[in-house]
């Protein structure tokens, strides 16, 4: 296989291709977008991927009549183009009858920051949260993204899984991390959790490394699967430390933010939270990884003094977070 | 090879006609009972849909919906569900007495159609989808060496929808000669004629240009309908087929026809009365009795 091992694309269709040679009802449909798997899948099974044309509504339709006739079809595209134009499709297309179709998708956050506003993939994830029973999985490295496509594959359900451009060095390893309970902490930590998401994963563990030249032990975890969610083990990393700080690649509305924020809001002791992501606004102009770290606060740099921030305000007269927001919600009322 | 005649393929003893014309009552009575419906769009396709279900077309077993033989039938144009009730609970989906608690909480009949429905195969009411996902099932149809028919019904103005364009286009280039669409063309749209909005959305060239081979015809004719469909199972020449039916909305009420005020309005008042007696079937209460006839027996109506 001539397929990068540590790129997550790769990846995705090494996985794919596991799936095709076991399941002959297995398809693909593209929307004329290209890939190196998809012309190894081509190649091995030529009938069994479509091109759909660059129509991506009628894509997501046909992929529904596919497996309403029992097959497990595949979708492959940019993921803004392969979400946002045929969300109704996918709504009450495949969602209303649950059905097995995977979306693989390419360009998860800024992965194509230069093409542009169009191919960001940065305002999917509240309109997909929102879709009851599509699994979103997120991996940051090419080993959750091949577990991630044959859980979503066993699961046999509606999903989609966000694939970066990037090819890193993998953070997680598959002895440790279960697929199944959709986070895995990358790294211990007492003072502090950040909880990241994709790419924003290799930047928490930069952060956590250097929290822990000034003595702070932060926690990192990576929510790599974004619905549905095990509330059991989630709840529990929330409430592990003081201070906790989620990281992302996404508009704020409706990503990682929302997603904490609403479990962080029923705890009966909250912890102390602060949530970076990109702004809620189309970014225009020339976008680099980068520039949004710097002028977001989701690189490492950024990650670390929100961390430092928060432990200086939760640690200021040693009071615990639920006490000192009771405090500052008095001195409001005062 | 199949006699196509009216009177040869009618439901039990009743005929074609008489079918529609029950199915035509039956949906004035649900809208009035429920309180709400779209009952011009829905009469609009009540010869095509017991064409396809009573006249022979459609393989389908109503004791077991989801029978694995079956061809599919996509109601694209999900607010017209008044006339697909009443006829899935006519061949026995379900019993007929469900169509008097249409849109009501103790039933099981919502505004537009869903899969819990016994016989309904998608959700339908936001347009254009029914084409796309109809070109997927005839797409697997023929992988698996089936010659079921797919048959999608949509409504003209549906057709404004790019949707419908992009399905169009794939089916022609898949070659899908076992889909079949039926364009209820009744040019009318929710509030104004299709021709005043996007005169060119349904036009008989345009579904060539997209690849189709294309039939027109008086889509209130049994004779017409069924002549056209006689050979649609045998075609086999790579290509999809749509019928350009032409229909007359609110078909059935004089007061009602080929009207923009009535695509969601019932009649209301003296009109009620007035709607009863054109469609013919008596005093409600004597019409109702029909709901409760047991299942497979086809009730009488005079047109």
């Amino acid at each position: 296989m001539s397929l990068d091992s540590r790129d997550p694309r790769d990846a995705a269709f090494r996985a794919i291709g596991t799936v095709f040679a076991a399941n002959a009802r297995a398809m693909l449909l593209t929307n004329d977008m290209g890939a190196l798997g998809v012309d190894e899948l081509c190649a091995r099974y030529p009938d069994r991927v479509v091109n759909a044309g660059i129509a991506e509504q009628n894509l997501i339709s046909v992929a529904a009549g596919l497996a309403l006739s029992g097959r497990t079809v595949f979708t492959w595209g940019i993921l803004s183009h392969m979400t946002a134009r045929c969300y109704e499709q996918l709504r009450l297309d495949v969602c209303t009858r649950a059905l097995p179709v995977i979306g693989i998708a390419s360009g998860a956050g800024l992965s194509y920051g230069v093409d542009g506003p169009t191919h960001h993939g940065i305002h999917d994830l509240g309109p997909l949260r929102a879709l009851p029973g599509m699994a979103i999985w997120n991996p940051c490295d090419a080993r959750i993204a091949e577990a991630a496509v044959l859980a979503a594959y066993r699961d046999g359900g509606p999903a989609i899984v966000r694939l970066d451009k990037e090819a890193p060095e993998p953070a997680h390893d598959l002895a440790h991390t279960h697929i199944d309970m959709g986070l895995a902490s990358l790294r211990a930590g007492s003072d502090a959790t950040i909880v990241a998401t994709g790419a924003s994963v290799h930047r928490a563990l930069e952060a956590a490394s250097q929290l822990a030249r000034e003595g702070i032990s932060a926690r990192v975890v990576d929510l790599f699967r974004l619905a549905p969610i095990d509330e059991g083990l989630l709840t529990g990393v929330l409430a592990e430390t003081p201070v906790v700080v989620s990281v992302e690649e996404h508009a704020r509305t409706g990503g990682l933010a929302s997603l904490l924020a609403e479990r962080i809001a029923e705890l009966a002791r909250p912890p102390r939270f602060r949530a970076l992501a990109l702004a809620d606004r189309l970014l225009l102009g020339v976008t680099t990884r980068e520039r949004a770290e710097q002028d977001y606060g989701i690189g490492a740099t950024g990650i670390a003094h929100a961390v430092l921030d928060l432990l200086t305000l939760v640690r200021r007269g040693g009071l615990r977070p639920a006490r000192r927001a009771a405090i500052d919600t008095s001195r409001r009322v005062a | 090879m199949i006699a196509w005649s009216p009177a040869t393929v009618a439901s039990g003893r009743r005929s074609l006609d008489a079918t529609a014309a029950w199915v035509r009552r039956a949906a004035l009575e649900m809208a009035l009972a429920g309180g709400k419906g779209h009952l011009a769009p829905a009469w609009s396709w009540v010869e095509i849909g017991v064409a396809l279900y009573h006249g022979g077309v459609l393989r389908h077993r109503p004791s077991e919906p989801l029978w694995a033989g079956r061809d599919r039938f996509l109601l694209s144009k999900g607010h017209g569900c008044l006339t697909l009730y009443a006829i899935l609970a006519d061949r026995g989906f379900f019993p007929r007495n469900a169509l008097a608690r249409f849109v009501q909480p103790d039933g099981f009949l919502p505004g537009h159609p869903d899969p819990l429905i016994p016989g309904v195969e998608i959700v339908s009411g936001s347009l254009g989808h029914g084409l796309g996902v109809g070109a997927g099932l005839a797409l697997a149809a023929r992988r698996d060496r089936s010659d079921a028919l797919t048959v999608v019904l949509l409504g003209d103005g549906e057709c404004q929808e790019g949707s419908v364009a992009e399905a169009a286009c794939f089916a022609a280039q898949h070659g899908l000669d076992h889909l079949v669409a039926i364009v209820d063309r009744n040019r009318l749209g929710s509030t104004a004629r299709t021709a005043d909005v996007m005169s060119h959305a349904t036009t008989r060239a345009r579904w060539e240009s997209a690849g189709f081979e294309v039939r027109e015809l008086n889509g209130h004719s049994f004779p017409a309908l069924l002549g056209t469909l006689s050979d649609v199972r045998q075609r086999c020449f790579g290509q999809p087929l749509v019928l350009l039916a032409d229909t007359v909305k609110g078909r059935g009420v004089s007061f009602m026809e080929d009207s923009p005020l009535w695509h969601h309005r019932l009649p209301r008042d003296e009109e009620i009365e007035l709607a009863r007696a054109e469609l013919g079937g008596g005093p409600a209460a004597a019409f109702l009795t029909t709901f409760s006839d047991s299942p497979g027996v086809p009730p009488e109506v005079a047109p």
